[in-house]
């Protein structure tokens, strides 16, 4: 399994050119975007700092999204057929494929992570608690998009179509850009039932950011545990029975 | 059939692929509806300015660009899956295989960017806000067509440089995040301009993306946030683009029909 974690790891970062526009793009967001829209919001103190925590957590959310999709490509391709002829259990293979989606997104996130902690001037402990809640969110969403990998087998348009909606509004309908008590009411309560929001919130609870404007760490914790261990446990149960179905396209 | 009827028909089923796919028309749908009725309203509540009615047109002509854009994505699968190498088996010449491309990409920006429009108009109207539809904008229709297909000269270029492999979704990204972010889509010229000084400032200014947000703003609201905007910039900057991607395709489909390689 371990072979096949680095084996896969390796090959993730065979391709310079995406690694390096994942940096490019967050230093675009960051210091041209951000920079740009801070200077238009006026209701919110420091929000260059509230944005750029944002923008890491949309980073994990795609490398976590990234993850998931890899995983029903390799069924489509035929590489998953092969992945069950090693001598492992399918659910060491479907934690080979979590603890690999959490490796890439450390590799990923730590270099901006590092850069706005350092540009906030935060203890290096920071990091290690930014690091852990990041990760904890994005085990939360590997398990969604795992778990709703069982569309994919039966076709991967769908599949594509799903998740690339259901980020773009799982992002807007989230506190990643904007705090709660911002949100129209309507999409407040919206807001409540994602756990994008909880997930955000408790960042910057880690982060010291003001907490008037965020919800309770403890539930916040609560909440960003909860969906990481349950859609875990349904996709360990879920994946296993769906691949005996899958067709190589 | 004619050397017109065949150019067409590669234009309906070049459209016709972008139509279909389903993942591309859900993030494309999903990224511009919330755009503009999630993060559009919400930064309202944030900004001192009405950002929502400044936002909207922004956000219709990112989405003309991501459409029209999608003509690159096309090509290069259609380069490296064989597609493009059957196009140059049929009797049409070269000229009218790039331009059956342009002209579906221009389609495809203008169709998708007018159904925001739909879309927009109905919100702004529920929110008794001034609608887009209005006699100004169907006459700048013929200009938002002309800029969706010099847009995609700019996916042309790209189609030139990157061959096969990663690179092409990889440029692809990069340029489109870099175009949407250094134009005045999202926020007014004075604010840009309290950051980048020239060149870049020049650059933004005569973005096509902002001069395309800046044109749909002054003929619906009235006012332009950008004061070098002006309709022959917009027409002259789009032809431009245009005429470099006739150029860029014209070489990748005679490099492809004369060493068979891409």
């Amino acid at each position: 399994m371990l072979s096949l974690f680095a084996f896969d790891l390796r090959e993730t970062f065979d391709s310079v050119p995406w690694t390096v526009y994942f940096w490019i793009f967050f230093a675009f967001q960051y210091f041209v975007y951000g920079q740009l829209v801070s200077r238009l919001v006026v209701s919110l103190n420091d929000y260059y700092f509230y944005y750029g925590t944002g923008i890491l957590i949309i980073m994990t959310f795609n490398v976590s999204t990234w993850a998931g999709r890899r995983f029903v490509e390799g069924a489509h391709e035929g590489r998953l057929k092969y992945l069950l002829s090693l001598p492992f259990t399918r659910g060491e293979l479907f934690l080979e494929q979590v603890l690999l989606g959490l490796a890439v997104n450390l590799i990923r996130i730590g270099p901006p992570l590092v850069l706005i902690l350092w540009l906030a001037k935060m203890p290096p402990i920071m990091f290690v608690t930014s690091v852990l809640v990041l990760l904890a969110m994005s085990f939360g969403i590997m398990g969604i998009m795992i778990s709703l990998s069982f569309i994919a087998f039966k076709s991967f348009d769908i599949f594509s179509a799903i998740v690339a909606s259901t980020s773009a509004i799982l992002i807007r309908f989230s506190t990643i850009l904007y705090p709660l008590a911002f949100l129209p009411s309507a999409y407040g309560t919206v807001a409540r039932f994602n756990p994008l929001t909880y997930g955000s919130d408790l960042l910057r609870n880690a982060l010291n950011f003001d907490t008037s404007s965020l919800l309770d760490p403890g539930l916040s914790a609560f909440v960003v545990a909860a969906v990481g261990i349950s859609t875990m446990t349904l996709g360990m149960a879920l994946v296993p029975r769906a691949l005996e179905g899958v067709k190589s396209s | 059939m004619s050397e017109t009827g065949m150019m067409l028909q590669i234009t309906r089923v070049d459209l016709s692929y972008f139509f279909r796919t389903k993942w591309l028309l859900a993030t494309l749908i999903g990224l511009n509806i919330t755009d503009m009725l999630v993060v559009g309203l919400v930064y309202n509540g944030l900004m001192q300015f009405n950002y929502f009615e400044f936002f909207v047109p922004g956000v219709i002509v990112t989405g003309l660009f991501f459409a029209s854009f999608d003509v690159g994505r096309r090509v290069h699968l259609g380069l490296t899956e064989g597609v493009s190498q059957y196009y140059l088996t049929l009797p049409v010449s070269l000229n009218a295989l790039v331009l059956a491309h342009l002209l579906s990409a221009g389609l495809g920006g203008l169709i998708y960017a007018g159904i925001l429009i739909v879309i927009a108009s109905a919100s702004l109207t529920a929110m008794h806000l001034p609608s887009l539809i209005t006699p100004n904008t169907i006459v700048l229709l013929p200009a938002l067509f002309v800029l969706s297909m010099g847009l995609a000269g700019i996916a042309a270029v790209l189609n030139l440089f990157s061959k096969a492999g990663d690179r092409y979704w990889v440029f692809a990204d990069g340029i489109q995040t870099a175009l949407v972010g250094l134009s005045t889509v999202a926020y007014p010229l004075s604010t840009v301009s309290g950051f980048f000084k020239p060149p870049i400032l020049t650059f933004i200014e005569y973005n096509p993306l902002s001069q395309g947000a800046e044109a749909l703003r002054t003929v619906v609201y009235g006012f332009s946030s950008s004061p070098v905007f002006n309709l022959p910039a917009l027409f002259l900057g789009s032809l431009a683009l245009l005429a470099v991607g006739v150029i860029s395709y014209r070489h990748v489909f005679t490099r492809l029909r004369d060493t068979g390689r891409i």
